[in-house]
């Protein structure tokens, strides 16, 4: 597994973020990932994996869609490159700066 | 003429005497498919192509086993003892399609299961939403959107398959040899049992009408399988259902049955002969 989203040896396969909340006055929380090949299975991992609580409302976004802010390192990620600074992969990446697209 | 707007159906005993023995068998039918199908989908919580695949194999499991439950509970009011409808039935008597009479060796073929067949049962349950048996409604409802899951889990995985020619020359094998099963699971187009369920508001559909909106379900993808074909608005099966060797009863060939490792899983033979007073 790589930073990008993308799985190692299935090359279809995304990682997809999970949020869900238990009621309709609380807000999001993320409650983990899972990868599948599209967004029909993506939901319907979601659904299976994270059956912990009686949800409200989940949903699923790719990891891909999501823009570091602030830390050069993509949100949400459990094992994901330790953070700037640290010898991480992000120090050979270009970080996005004023006027410069973040990279795909 | 139509008989939605009558009231309905307190209990099974309410029900006229022909269309609760029709009703009886309709159910049975259901539940056994349920169980035998949780089971098939059990074998995959190790094995599937990815861990999400055999989680949701196991939900599913579940799901399925929790529906035969509600059915066979049921049957108590249509005068089935549920312990001796669980426990107690040669494989002869059971009702479940001849797909799932043993497991399947293959991802595809547990797909044509997942897909086709599991849609086929949601479809005739679907049937039953607006019944006027009123003590099925809240389940049917809540089965079926569990059910929705198991069908969004068949159909994206088809895509997937379907978008390399190895997966789609495996799912043209595996759907090819579980169609015929499909189309028969409705019934022939005069089929009294569905009729009677009709003419009296406990079924909104007969045979045709429950095989044709499972070919709308399903027609999309066996049509890229060359199964199905639309003319007009409505979708075809490409080849008529052939009713050689079909039982009524048991909604199934007659031929055959749960095979031994099946039956004794299915009735629990091993787990309750560890019960000391036998029940």
């Amino acid at each position: 597994m790589t930073g990008n989203g993308r799985v190692g040896g299935l090359t279809d396969e995304r990682i997809y973020e999970v949020f869900a909340r238990k009621d309709r006055a609380d807000r999001f929380e993320h409650v983990g990932t899972v990868t599948a090949p599209n967004r029909e299975l993506a939901r319907v991992y979601a659904w299976q994996t994270y059956d912990e609580a009686k949800w409200f409302e989940m949903t699923v976004a790719l990891r891909d869609a999501f823009a570091a802010v602030n830390l050069e390192q993509a949100p949400f990620t459990l094992g994901g490159p330790p953070p700037v600074g640290e010898g991480s992969a992000a120090d050979t990446d270009t970080p996005p700066g004023f006027g410069t697209p973040a990279k795909a | 003429m139509t008989q939605s707007n009558k009231t309905g159906f307190k209990s099974a005993t309410d029900l006229p005497e022909d269309v609760r023995g029709h009703m009886g068998e309709l159910l049975l039918c259901l539940a056994d498919n349920k169980r035998l199908l949780g089971i098939r989908y059990s074998d995959w919580l190790l094995g599937a192509p990815s861990i999400e695949a055999g989680i949701a194999c196991s939900a599913m499991a579940q799901d399925e086993w929790g529906h035969a439950r509600i059915v066979y509970s049921l049957l108590k009011d249509f005068g089935h003892d549920p312990t001796v409808l669980e426990h107690e039935r040669p494989a002869k008597s059971y009702r479940n399609s001849e797909l799932l009479d043993r497991d399947v060796s293959s991802w595809e073929d547990l797909l044509a299961l997942n897909f086709l067949w599991d849609t086929a049962l949601s479809v005739q349950f679907e049937m039953l939403v607006d019944s006027r048996f009123e003590p099925i409604h809240y389940k049917v409802r809540k089965l079926l959107d569990e059910e929705r899951f198991h069908f969004n889990h068949g159909h994206g995985w088809t895509a997937r398959l379907m978008g390399a020619e190895r997966g789609r020359a495996a799912l043209r094998n595996a759907f090819g040899s579980a169609w015929d099963a499909c189309l028969r699971w409705f019934g022939p187009e005069d089929d009294a049992l569905t009729r009677s369920l009709v003419e009296h508001g406990v079924a909104s559909g007969d045979a045709d009408a429950a095989r044709a909106r499972w070919l709308e379900r399903v027609g999309p993808e066996a049509a890229e399988l060359g199964l199905a074909h639309k003319e007009g608005s409505s979708w075809q099966s490409a080849r008529e259902p052939d009713w050689e060797g079909w039982s009524a009863e048991r909604r199934r060939l007659a031929e055959g049955g749960p095979d031994d490792d099946s039956l004794a899983r299915v009735r629990g033979d091993r787990n309750r002969s560890l019960l000391a007073d036998g029940t």
